[in-house]
């Protein structure tokens, strides 16, 4: 199922979330190294995780993680705006209609399978928050492999500046559109996924999902 | 890093691509503002689609492609070997250290050199289970692979890829989407890995602590999800669709 959530919530959200920050950890820090903090030794949280910080998860009806982004409003503090701005060929977007998707996480155990679909319901389910939330784009900092999927998800795309070669490797800065016909190309291009609504035990922050 | 307006324009027109000689055009242009002198895009194979999914754009000179059609260099083409290796793009000059080059190999990149392919750079391109396939730009001169180039070579890789995939799929539309990856259990992975490393049905058996018969059914099923019937064939696909990685298949 797709839930919406923010980082400030009710004891079952603080299960579902706190899951998602144990499966962010074993993919950012024990996966992949990535030099950012742990919290408790379980938990990977950065200055961008906040009460107000909306996250789009996808989790089995018990409500175990399978996969999440982390979503921010690029008027506010972003990755790209705070740490990466030098991806940007020109001014970093900033606007309320467009937002930066980060910490794009599948828990480690699924299968190869498995993490298309779950992949393809994530990516379904930020394009239906988008569309219900007058969010007109995205854009997200990302390494070269993960910009050529992304490229591939149907969606129009264009690049905020030339990939460069900084210490984590080959990274670029990536504009992603949502109008009436993204679900369309999404669906043309095999990766429009939606899934069922949370249960009502799950209180959903804004908008409903698909 | 600010874009040099002939990629805008490139990623823009990509967007609007009308059939392969139109890319090919644009290939071709891109390929010179680069600094380069000749280009080839090989969808290297496009296992979930019908065989004439695959697609090969190239300005590479007739008589290369023609020796290297008739000699077979495809099938162990140097460049293609190195390119499963990394995500990101590399110079030629660097495939001898990145893999163990066999006689016939190196003698392929010698060859090449003749055709005007002395020096080069390709970008792999991957999308699990939809396309894998490469983006090289190659010319006789040195190359000095400035962080500037690989970001942008980066780019008219991806764009380039992506329409060419475009035009796939307008061409020949999957019914429900792409056909979906078959689901294989975690016994039936376990062997199509060791198949993979070279292993016997005796060996699986011994390693997995099942019986013969029982390696033997699992693979027998796994090929069936996949419609193939050769083991060689499962593993192909269970590779491109990272099912099992190349790890796992060199334990």
């Amino acid at each position: 199922m797709a839930l919406i959530l923010t980082g400030g919530g009710g004891a079952m959200q603080d299960a579902v979330l706190a899951d998602m920050f144990r499966a962010r950890k074993s993919v950012f820090i024990d996966l992949l190294g990535w030099d950012v903090p742990v919290l408790a030794g379980q938990y990977e949280l950065d200055q961008f995780d906040g009460p107000s910080t909306v996250y789009l998860l996808i989790a089995t009806p018990e409500g175990a993680h399978l996969g999440s982004m982390r979503l921010l409003p690029t008027d506010g503090p972003t990755i790209l705006g705070d740490i990466f701005p030098s991806l940007c060929g020109g001014p970093v977007p900033a606007s309320p209609d467009c937002w930066e998707i980060s910490r794009f996480c599948l828990s480690r155990d699924l299968r190869a399978g498995e993490r298309r679909v779950i992949r393809n319901r994530l990516v379904t389910a930020a394009v239906l928050f988008a569309l219900q939330n007058d969010i007109t784009s995205y854009v997200c900092v990302a390494d070269a492999a993960w910009l050529t999927q992304i490229n591939g998800f149907g969606w129009c795309c264009d690049p905020l500046g030339a990939p460069q070669s900084l210490a984590c490797g080959l990274t670029g800065a990536m504009r992603m559109s949502v109008a009436p016909d993204t679900p369309g190309l999404m669906a043309a291009a095999g990766t429009w996924l939606p899934s069922p609504a949370a249960s009502t035990g799950h209180r959903a922050a804004q908008g409903p999902v698909q | 890093m600010f874009i040099d307006p002939k990629l805008s324009d490139f990623v823009r027109d990509c967007l609007a691509i009308r059939d392969e000689f139109h890319l090919r055009d644009l290939l071709g242009s891109i390929t010179r503002s680069l600094g380069f002198e000749q280009f080839a895009l090989v969808n290297h194979v496009d296992l979930a689609g019908p065989p004439s999914g695959a697609m090969v754009l190239m300005s590479y000179d007739d008589g290369w492609v023609e020796r290297a059609i008739s000699n077979r260099y495809f099938v162990d083409d140097p460049i293609h070997a190195a390119s499963t290796k990394t995500v990101t793009g590399f110079l030629w000059r660097d495939v001898p250290r990145m893999l163990e080059l066999s006689h016939r190999q190196k003698r392929i990149l010698e060859e090449a050199r003749g055709f005007g392919l002395c020096e080069g750079l390709t970008v792999p391109v991957h999308a699990p289970g939809e396309y894998r396939g490469t983006c090289s730009f190659g010319r006789r001169a040195l190359i000095d692979l400035s962080s500037g180039l690989l970001g942008a070579a980066q780019m008219v890789a991806m764009f380039a890829f992506e329409a060419a995939h475009r035009l796939l799929r307008s061409r020949w539309p999957h019914p429900d989407g792409l056909p979906a990856v078959p689901v294989l259990s975690r016994r039936q992975l376990e062997c199509i890995a060791l198949v993979a490393c070279g292993r016997g049905d005796a060996e699986i058996a011994h390693l997995l602590g099942i019986s013969e018969p029982t390696v033997h059914q699992h693979i027998n099923e796994a090929m069936r999800r996949y419609g193939v019937h050769k083991r060689p064939q499962l593993v192909v696909r269970a590779l491109f669709d990272g099912q099992i990685c190349f790890r796992d298949s060199v334990r």
